[in-house]
């Protein structure tokens, strides 16, 4: 009995032991065991950040921009060069603009750019060429270069610059396509403190809002963003000294979609910041708003970068501390969205990065 | 490391082999001799001729002129000794212990009849029947004494004298089950015995000669029962003849027939319960991976049970960790005769009703010649005998998974050639030592390669994980997951009948299954997120030179699955009981259980988030808990009336990894007043905390006339948490906003099952079964939203409590009858309601709703809530040679037709309507409470067709076979709008509720997903070999 014992504990321990292999081994980097926090609803890294396409690392991008097309497109400002990515990252192509700070697309996938108050001075500064207060387009139907298709010609106005003053028309910080059939867009005209709109043949309109701090009027826009709600068409516009206004480009019959603090306000600043930091803004499908500051300011309460409001202007969220880890920018320039993904030119740090919300849940 | 855990799992199996050694070397035969008078009570002369028998053995002699009897050479042990003597009552000398080589004498006294007696049992018998008969050897034809013969109804008990000849006198008219054993001979059943009032119902039986241990083989005579009137409670049986008459399916498909058993996207549901709640055993060791949602993580192919058993309502206090069931499955074992099959059977040559399947079975039993030499070459005893069977399914199924499957732990793509792969197989080596003793070692192995992630039960279910198809991926689906699901049982056990009444199993298993799922055997850093990328259409506008690009279809273009996935579970137990008969009416059983268990989980969700690398959500741990159990079960039966009375305590330690959590400062999920309450609930047990729970459990089961038998049980369960509401994120907690925090003060989940019935035979081959039951769960396991500091109420979390309470209550009817050898139908239904707070734990993401603990209890019908069901099965089966005929027309002989129809409620649903928000946006609000409405109702006609053609001794086997033959479409996927199957142009409602509606800006065409529908109509033909 004993004997038959031993002969079967010995097949079935062989057995047990050959069996044992199939068993997993955690890996040896495996996060340290972190405390709870608050676990509310944030923003999470999406891997890996983008330093670089087609080769060359990103210097200074000072915009990313969801295209009409629905690619991805990086104002790598200081290699003076506008990227085309896929949304996975995948370099497509490029195209040589000097200093691009601002980017759009219309319904014929031409890209038109602007280049901020970017200008060079001659070596023995008798000369000076401005690129920001031209409009730059490249036309899609020929496939060719970013070529010049509008600049200011009569002196508006003076700024101090190193060794004098400068005259200048125009400062161009942003451009936004309304993707209209007619191909209009609008460019925020930093100097002169007006948006402004252009035809489809980079002819100007007329001023869409005028100059002037308060209700419907700007003052040092920096940035546009076009998008619909339930049909509707509106462009909000971020302002120097921090806040953002929202233009309905197609008002709404009835009850107006936004709950205005008055009904006599059509133009009502949604949001406020006691900073002029304010760069850049994007709104999804949902008409949320995501801002981005472009610098941090304690002193202002201003701690930091990022910031989500709802259609209201109520606000749900903010992160993002100096540095360059993950949640972390370095005077951030340009802010898109698309399904799901924020998408930011982190200028300071050279990279572009991807947040998206923690509240996918497991299934 | 390595070495520290090779040596625990040695300490593991030394403390298994010591304990078989050390029972194997209590067995041991030693010789003694008994002597003694028998005398009568009152006068005290010596009485001669009295037969006097040793009970359970065959010695027997007669007294002497002087009342005197001697046995020699008897075997060491504990035995009864009777004598009997006509016109004296028996008389008896129990529980006489003869020690080795001992000689002992010992004097009985027997009370004689008196006049008076004899007429009393004169009338008695008029109003009261008899059964009387002669035990013969089969062989010999000689009378076999000393043979035990029992009356299962009555928990009556007798053994014959020295003529083979025993008798039962004032039996209770009635159909009876009649039980004759006696060592060396097989065992005999005869079923449905008539005894009738004033008469005396002969029965001769004659037993065949076995070299096999006693049970192994029994012979059965007349027709058994077609429900067990002796069971207080509702058990079912599938036996391997129901098994084989069916179309050929898994066992969780033979579970649906069985009324109360409900299949919910691949989730088998027991009287309204959690998946989770319900206990799978084979051959007596568990095999549930509460990790897993189907709940058992050893799926053997059905070609090697033997019997599956279902306990729905009451289970003997033997079973633990179950409060919503047992699935109880035995597998086969060898025998003397060499036996084997080979059946193959496939679904290509039906078109639309084909989903590319093939499926082999094979099986091979047996005497094992070369261990038998082996064995007796060392100077052992006995033989071997041998059952091998193993199985392959391979399918595409009726949904586009991918056919390009990549299994890291199973054989890379190559074992995995189809959508889902199944293997299973299962050896199982007999050694019967001598009559008494049997030894048993099994190894079983089970692995099941597909793309099914409702498999993962540390998910949840949003509206369209509907048969965990992934149906965003569709586009891409051999980027999506791979699932591997392996397994491996090994299980000896020891079995020994000290004699026929008393019998020790003693059983040592392991049990190990793991599941990995990952993308093509990707690491997940090599994870690529999936986008819905290029747009599908970009048109030109050439008139006005614009163009119009046509978004995403809402499909992932590329990427990858979102989950890296990895568990195993080793369990390694040992179990004892031991059950004696005290008298033939008094059966008590006791025993023991201890299992200790290892759990690794390593679970990423979104790998490509977060700079940890480690993705949105992760959990990651190693906890070894230990169960052990204490149980006493009796059963008494008082002339008909039965007892199964007995009470088990459970102890159950958390484990290490779970108590260290509460004493780690950094971690702030577990609070100062949960650790208290853990201390409080818990004993120390060397150095560790323990948890106790007591169950009772209490049936009793009542003849009130020849047919009927009312029946009632009331039962306490408890279940520990699954391992993911104790240990999960303990000490990972990542960024993603919905985590679920585990718990390891946790207590039981208990249940109380009330069950009462009646089971009626009014005639040898019909039976009604009716049972009524409810079921109060307490502590059911849910998570909650918990603040653990009052000075920050945003910094919430959720985590899981003993919180929920549930009812579950119903009434099944069974209904069954032979009409004659040919033609048999059953029937059943069941009515049921299964109610609580919520559905599942992790419920509390159902529209992100939070509540506190000790709210207000609020009842919802839960998910898997099936208001009716029904089955309608008929079964025509003609043996070799007989003549059947049908009007008029002569039939061919030996074939089965077996067809079913069953019917059950439509899947519940929450009504939404259309509705405006305050800012003019569309919104879709419930117009009706959570589950009030039931989805159209399902149905299916399956039927099974076999033909043999015997050859010599070789049967040869045609198979057709077909499920939803009628190819009716049950709805899975609910438009909660209209009530109805999703349809093209159907307004798809969108919202914060996961469960009910696809989340806002969803856009798949939920009318093009495969899984809205049960499978289709499906065909198969096979053909067989036997022998």
């Amino acid at each position: 009995m004993r004997r038959a014992l031993i002969v079967s504990c010995t097949v079935v321990v062989v057995l047990v032991l050959l069996a044992c292999s199939d068993k997993f081994k955690f890996p040896n980097d495996l996060p340290e065991p972190t405390s709870g926090g608050s676990f509310d609803t944030s923003y999470v890294l999406v891997t890996p950040n983008w330093t670089s396409a087609n080769g060359l690392n990103f210097a200074n991008p000072n915009d990313i921009v969801v295209g009409y097309d629905r690619f991805l497109y990086v104002c790598d400002t200081d290699n003076d060069r506008i990227v085309k990515l896929t949304e996975t990252g995948e370099f497509v192509e490029q195209y040589s603009i000097v200093h691009p700070v601002a980017v759009t697309q219309d319904l014929a996938f031409d890209l038109i750019a602007v280049c901020g108050n970017y200008m060079v001075i001659s070596p023995d500064r008798t000369d000076t060429t401005f690129y920001g207060n031209a409009i730059y387009r490249r036309d899609h139907s020929e496939n060719g270069e970013f070529e010049v298709v509008w600049r200011a010609e009569s002196p508006y106005d003076s700024v101090q610059v190193q060794g004098g003053f400068r005259p200048i028309e125009a400062e161009f910080w942003s451009v936004e396509s309304p993707l209209t059939t007619t191909k209009d867009y609008y460019v925020a005209d930093f100097v002169r403190d007006e948006i402004r709109q252009f035809s489809g043949i980079d002819q100007p309109i007329g001023t869409l809002i005028e100059k002037g701090r308060g209700v419907g009027v700007t003052e040092y826009p920096v940035d546009l963003c076009y998008y619909e709600i339930a049909g509707f068409k509106y462009l909000v516009y971020g302002q120097g000294y921090g806040n953002l206004g929202v233009q309905p480009l197609t008002l709404p019959a009835g009850v107006p979609l936004f709950n205005l603090e008055t009904e006599a306000d059509t133009l009502p600043p949604l949001v406020r910041f006691n900073h002029r930091g304010f760069k850049d803004v994007a709104v999804d499908e949902r008409s949320n708003f995501y801002v981005i500051l472009q610098k941090l300011d304690p002193l202002l309460n201003a701690n930091l970068y990022f910031h989500k409001f709802n259609r209201r202007g109520e606000h749900l969220l903010s992160f993002g501390t100096n540095g360059s880890g993950e949640r972390q920018f370095n005077l951030p320039g340009g802010i898109d969205y698309l399904d799901g993904i924020i998408y930011i030119a982190d200028t300071g740090n050279n990279r572009i990065v991807r947040y998206t919300l923690s509240t996918a849940v497991r299934q | 490391m390595r070495e520290l855990r090779l040596k625990s799992e040695m300490i593991k199996i030394r403390f298994m082999l010591s304990l078989l050694l050390l029972l194997a070397a209590s067995v041991s035969a030693t010789a003694a001799t008994l002597s003694g008078y028998v005398y009568d009570r009152y006068s005290d002369q010596p009485i001669v001729g009295a037969a006097v028998t040793i009970e359970e053995t065959s010695f027997t002699t007669t007294t002497n002129a002087d009342g005197y009897f001697v046995f020699s050479n008897i075997p060491g042990g504990i035995y009864d000794v009777k004598v009997t003597f006509d016109g004296y009552y028996e008389g008896y000398r129990r529980r006489l212990r003869l020690g080795t080589q001992q000689s002992q004498e010992i004097e009985i006294r027997i009370k004689p009849i008196t006049a008076d007696e004899r007429a009393d049992q004169a009338q008695a018998a008029r109003a009261f029947g008899a059964l009387a008969g002669t035990i013969t050897s089969q062989t010999s034809g000689a009378a076999l004494p000393g043979a035990v013969v029992k009356i299962d109804e009555l928990g009556l008990g007798t053994q014959t004298g020295i003529d083979g000849k025993f008798q039962f006198l004032r039996l209770k008219p009635g159909r009876y089950t009649i039980e004759t054993i006696l060592i060396g001979y097989k065992q005999v059943k005869n079923y449905s015995v008539d005894v009738f009032g004033a008469d005396t119902t002969d029965l001769n039986i004659a037993l065949e000669e076995t070299v096999l241990p006693l049970g192994s083989e029994v012979v059965v005579y007349g027709e058994k029962p077609l429900l067990d009137p002796t069971v207080p409670a509702t058990v079912r049986s599938i036996e391997r003849q129901e098994i084989d008459r069916g179309a050929a399916r898994g066992i969780s498909d033979i579970l649906q027939e069985l009324p109360g058993v409900v299949e919910i996207d691949n989730e088998l549901h027991i009287r309204g319960g959690r998946t989770y709640e319900t206990q799978y055993m084979v051959d007596g060791v568990s095999v549930t991976d509460p990790l897993i949602r189907q709940g058992y993580g050893h799926s053997l192919n059905s070609g090697s049970v033997k019997e599956i058993n279902l306990y729905s309502g009451g289970a003997d206090a033997e079973f633990a960790q179950a409060t919503s069931g047992v699935v109880e499955i035995i597998t086969k074992e060898g025998q003397e005769d060499f036996t084997g099959s080979i059946n193959y059977r496939n679904d290509h040559p039906f078109g639309d009703a084909s989903f590319n399947t093939d499926q082999l079975e094979a099986s091979l039993s047996g005497p094992e010649p070369l261990t038998t030499r082996l064995v007796n070459g060392v100077g052992l005893p006995g033989e071997t005998y041998f059952f091998a069977s193993g199985n392959f399914l391979l399918t595409d199924t009726h949904l586009p998974f991918s056919t390009n499957l990549y299994s890291e732990t199973f054989g890379g793509s190559s074992l995995a050639p189809r959508s889902d792969n199944q293997y299973s197989g299962l050896f199982k080596l007999t050694y019967k030592i001598s009559p008494l003793v049997k030894l048993s070692l099994s190894h079983s192995a089970a692995a099941t390669i597909n793309q099914d992630r409702s498999i993962l039960e540390t998910r949840i279910r949003t509206i369209d994980f509907s048969y965990g198809y992934p149906f965003e991926y569709q586009k891409i689906l051999d980027d999506y997951n791979t699932f591997t699901q392996k397994s491996n049982q090994q299980v000896i056990s020891l079995d020994w009948r000290f004699d026929i009444h008393k019998q020790l199993r003693v059983t040592a298993a392991r049990f190990f299954t793991t599941l990995r799922s990952q993308v093509e055997g990707k690491n997940w850093k090599e994870y690529v997120q999936p986008i819905d990328a290029l747009p599908d259409t970009v048109l030109y506008d050439e008139q006005n030179d614009i163009y119009t690009v046509v978004k995403g279809d809402g499909f992932w273009d590329g990427g990858d699955g979102d989950t890296w996935y990895d568990h195993y579970i080793e369990n390694y137990s040992l179990k004892s009981t031991y059950e004696t008969e005290i008298e033939p009416n008094f059966t008590f059983k006791t025993g023991f259980q201890s299992e200790f268990q290892t759990i690794q989980v390593f679970d990423l969700f979104q790998p490509w988030l977060s700079e940890s690398g480690y993705g949105l959500n992760y959990d990651i741990y190693k906890a070894q808990p230990s169960t052990h159990g204490l149980f006493i079960q009796n059963n008494i039966n008082l002339n008909g009336l039965i007892f199964d009375f007995g009470v088990r305590y459970d102890l159950w330690l958390v484990g290490k990894y779970a108590e260290d959590a509460f004493e780690a400062e950094s971690l702030s999920v577990l609070s100062e007043a949960l650790k208290t309450k853990f201390e409080d609930e818990t004993i120390d047990l060397f150095g560790r905390r323990a948890r106790g729970t007591f169950s009772p459990r209490f049936g009793v089961s009542n003849p009130i006339s020849r047919d009927l038998t009312l029946f009632a049980s009331y039962s306490r369960f408890a279940r520990r948490p699954s391992p993911q509401y104790l240990y999960a994120k303990l000490y990972t907690p990542s960024q993603a906003t919905y985590q679920l925090f585990g718990n390891p003060a946790l207590d039981y989940e208990k249940v109380t099952n009330i069950e009462a019935g009646l089971k009626w035979l009014p005639g040898k081959r019909v039976a009604v079964g009716v049972s009524g039951y409810i079921k109060y769960i307490s502590d059911y396991i849910a998570a909650t939203s918990v603040a653990p500091d009052p000075r920050f109420p945003d910094e919430t979390y959720f985590l899981y409590f003993n919180l929920d309470y549930a009812t579950s209550q119903g009434v099944e009817i069974e209904y069954v009858q032979d009409f004659s050898d040919i033609v048999s139908i059953s029937a059943n239904t069941a009515f049921s309601k299964a109610t609580g707070e919520r559905s599942l734990p992790a419920d509390i993401l159902r529209g992100l709703e939070t509540r506190s603990e000790g709210a207000i209890y609020n009842d919802i019908a839960f998910d898997w809530d099936k208001p009716w069901q029904f089955i309608l099965k008929t079964n025509i089966h003609v043996e070799d040679n007989q003549d059947v005929s049908f009007l008029g027309m002569a039939l061919p002989d030996d074939w089965n037709l077996n067809i079913k129809f069953w019917g059950q409620a439509g899947k519940r649903y929450t009504p939404y309507q259309e509705a405006v928000d305050e800012d003019g946006f569309q919104v879709f609000v419930p117009s009706g409470e959570t589950n009030s409405k039931i989805g159209p109702w399902w149905n299916s006609l399956d039927f099974a067709f076999q033909k043999n053609f015997r050859l010599d001794s070789y049967t040869v086997t045609l198979f057709f076979e077909g499920l939803n033959l009628l190819d009716h479409k049950n709805v899975t996927l609910i438009n909660p709008l209209t009530g109805d199957v999703y349809k093209e142009g159907d307004t798809i409602p969108t919202g914060g509720n996961l469960f009910e509606l696809p989340p806002l800006g969803y856009e798949l065409p939920l009318w093009e997903n495969p899984t809205r529908y049960l499978a289709p109509r499906q065909l198969k033909l096979g053909l067989g070999v036997s022998f």
